[in-house]
């Protein structure tokens, strides 16, 4: 088990060293010399210079990245072009929002999409499993923002139960933050439910098939620990595979939700870095949502281990 | 055979009155049990035989209600398991019926215990799920089982993991599972088929010793002569979808009076080694029945075969002391197998 953790964590370490290599080339390609940028457009050639040696860009490429490297494994990712503070406090200001938005979505798309789908497989081809599956491929073909301005339309501007927009911090009270992010999360549940619901289905579908389920039957149990202590665990694998790559691709999805609602986390960080071509920025958050993905990514293989004994050797 | 061992009291522990099943409908429609009457007294092993597809394993899935409801259309004068009816019983009913008072073993152990649960766990289910026991209790139970079943250091395998056990211990296990509520009847499909030789015959020895030591009734199913001989008290033969001969088995494979269980003689092998897939040295193959057959199903590949067999459906003869056969020319099989070393052997 512990080797088997260990090997893990290790093989997250190159995947992030060829992000690094990437987010630092993709200041480097980009058209535009960088130094004549953050000069601005009444630089004098001199400050052009002297910005250009302060930031080392006059020296080879494969020394500037040592140094971006080594600054980053400080957390020293430079500072912002436009507002001038470090990025990784920009960052950090902005983390909890998202953190929040996020583990809010997860939970909310766990508990809904993992029943939905194992129920639906147990009632294959029934009403329940129609509509269901008909709603979780709606949730998938219709794009975020237009759920999150239906919601937003009928939740909060008709029935006045939710805040039209904007984020409330946790220092003031969870409740109160809870209550802000519950459209958000609710719009991006509906996106992020449907590919775990569909592929939870597909999967308990093939489990109830298997000998162990007949056993089961034959034990006499009754058809709820069938479906979740016996087909549901057995499929963990994949069903918890699909929620690691849900939470990935809901990073896309985090960004848009965050600018419809107006909420500050690193979406909106990451909007604002872009349309102002602050570059430091945009290569952390790049950076931030990378090692994020690879955390998730080892928590996922860590969960294997713990949901299927075979994998622990 | 252990004679002296059996405790038959006469008492029926279930009995099987003209089970029909049809998988599907309409023109796909597979007519697979055909008046099927089955019964088991108290105490003894009766053994289903026939080869792959007759319908052996579906008979006890109908008897259990476990057959897919959507494609599957049982019908039955009676099903009776002591005095309670399995026939008009509800799934709920039938439930509290599987794996209480019917325990059951299937031929894979490799696939049929659930690899994410350890085997202390999945033995100890079946008593919460009847018993209300606790977790603690059903633990307990669990080990208490291990140790029936003859696994070597119970307390550590209880947290063992199927994947962790080797083929004949998954099968102990299985047993264990089956047996933890201590039920009247235990239906074993097949237990033995995807097993080792050697393990084969401890784990038929374990079954048998079980029996003795728990009073239950065993329905063996296999597709095996040999093991019938060497493990059954009495025998019901399958050809498509219908018992074509039944009795004890010293009177079967004494007189052997339908022309399929004179196949099945002839091609046993006298040194009692087991070779897979014998059955299938009868020329010809299983016909898939639409509806029931209108003949005795097994006549084309009969050498005993008349005019009549293709034409009629053939009741069964009471040959006397509970042996029935439905065959025509039931004395011509017998004239025929007079000789026959295996029926000599039990003169
Ligand atoms: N769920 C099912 N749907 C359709 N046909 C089935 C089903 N289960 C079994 N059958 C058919 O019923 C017949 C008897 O099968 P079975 O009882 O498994 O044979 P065996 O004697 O080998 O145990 C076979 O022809 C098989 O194809
Ligand atoms: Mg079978």
């Amino acid at each position: 088990m512990l080797r088997y953790a260990a090997g893990r964590v290790l093989a997250g370490i190159p995947t992030l060293l060829l992000v690094s290599i990437f987010i630092f080339s993709l200041a480097h390609v980009t058209p535009g010399d960088p130094a004549v940028l953050l000069a601005g457009d009444n630089a004098t050639p001199a400050q052009v210079e002297e910005i250009r040696s302060r930031l080392h860009l006059d020296l080879p490429l494969w020394q500037q990245f040592g140094i971006w490297l080594g600054d980053a494994l400080q957390f020293d990712l430079g500072n912002s072009i436009y507002s001038g503070k470090p990025v990784t406090e920009l960052i950090a200001q902005r983390i909890e929002p998202t953190l929040v938005l996020s583990l809010v979505t997860l939970v909310l798309t766990v508990l809904i999409a993992v029943p939905l789908g194992a129920i639906s497989a147990w009632k294959a081809n029934s009403i329940v499993d129609r509509i269901s599956m008909g709603v979780a491929v709606a949730g998938f073909s219709i794009p975020v923002f237009v759920i999150a301005y239906l919601l937003v339309y009928f939740f909060a501007v008709k029935m006045r139960l939710f805040p039209v927009q904007g984020y409330k911090w946790l220092a003031d009270g969870w409740l109160t933050t809870l209550n802000s992010v519950t459209l958000p999360s609710i719009a991006l549940a509906f996106v992020f439910s449907a590919l775990i619901a569909r592929v939870t289905r597909a999967s308990v579908l093939d489990a109830l098939g298997e000998n162990y389920i007949r056993t089961a039957r034959a034990k006499g149990l009754g058809p709820s620990r069938i479906l979740f202590i016996h087909a549901l665990k057995s499929v963990g694998v994949p069903v918890v595979t699909v929620i690691g790559i849900g939470l990935a691709t809901l990073v896309g999805g985090v960004v848009v939700t965050e600018s419809v609602f107006n909420i500050p986390g690193i979406g909106r960080l990451t909007v604002d870095a872009v349309t102002r071509r602050d570059y430091p920025v945009i290569q952390g958050v790049i950076l931030f949502f990378s090692a994020s993905l690879i955390l998730i990514n080892l928590l996922v293989d860590l969960s294997y281990a713990f949901i299927d004994p075979r994998i622990r050797e | 055979m252990t004679d002296t061992l059996r405790m038959q009291t006469g008492k029926t522990v279930l009995d099987v009155r003209n089970l029909n099943l049809t998988f599907g409908r309409g023109d796909n429609a597979l007519h697979a049990l055909d008046h099927v009457s089955l019964s088991v007294q108290q105490g003894e092993i009766l053994s289903l035989v026939g080869e792959s597809g007759c319908g052996k394993s579906a008979t006890m899935m109908a008897i259990l209600g476990l057959l897919p409801k959507r494609a599957a259309t049982v019908r039955a004068d009676a099903i009776r398991l002591g005095e309670t009816d399995l026939a008009g019983a509800s799934q709920r009913q039938l439930r509290r019926i599987r794996g209480n008072r019917i325990g059951m073993i299937f031929q894979d152990p490799m696939t049929s215990l659930n690899p994410v649960h350890t085997v202390g766990f999945q033995i100890g289910e079946a008593v919460r799920e009847h018993r209300g026991a606790s977790r603690a209790e059903a633990r307990h139970q669990a080990l208490r089982m291990l140790d029936l079943v003859r696994i070597p250091d119970p307390a550590r395998r209880l947290d063992a993991y199927p994947h962790e056990l080797s083929g004949g211990m998954r099968q102990r296990v299985m047993i264990a599972m089956a047996l933890v509520c201590e039920p009247e009847l235990l239906i074993a499909d097949e237990p033995t088929t995807a097993l080792d030789v050697t393990v084969q015959a401890q784990i038929m020895a374990l079954v048998d010793e079980l029996r003795v030591e728990m009073g239950m009734s065993v329905v063996l199913i296999t597709h095996d002569l040999g093991v019938v001989a060497a493990t059954a008290d009495r025998v019901a033969v399958m050809y498509a979808g219908r018992i074509v001969e039944e009795g004890p088995v010293e009177q079967v494979f004494r007189r052997p009076s339908h022309g399929y269980t004179a196949g099945l003689m002839r091609s046993l092998p006298l040194d009692g080694q087991v070779h897979q897939g014998r059955l299938q040295e009868i020329p010809g193959s299983v016909p898939r029945l639409g509806e029931a057959a209108p003949n005795c199903a097994f006549a084309p590949r009969c050498v005993f075969a008349k005019p009549r067999c293709a034409a009629e459906v053939p009741l069964p003869t009471d040959l006397g002391g509970g042996h029935a056969a439905r065959c025509f020319e039931h004395s011509a099989v017998f004239a025929d197998l007079a000789d026959n070393d295996i029926v000599r052997a039990w003169q």
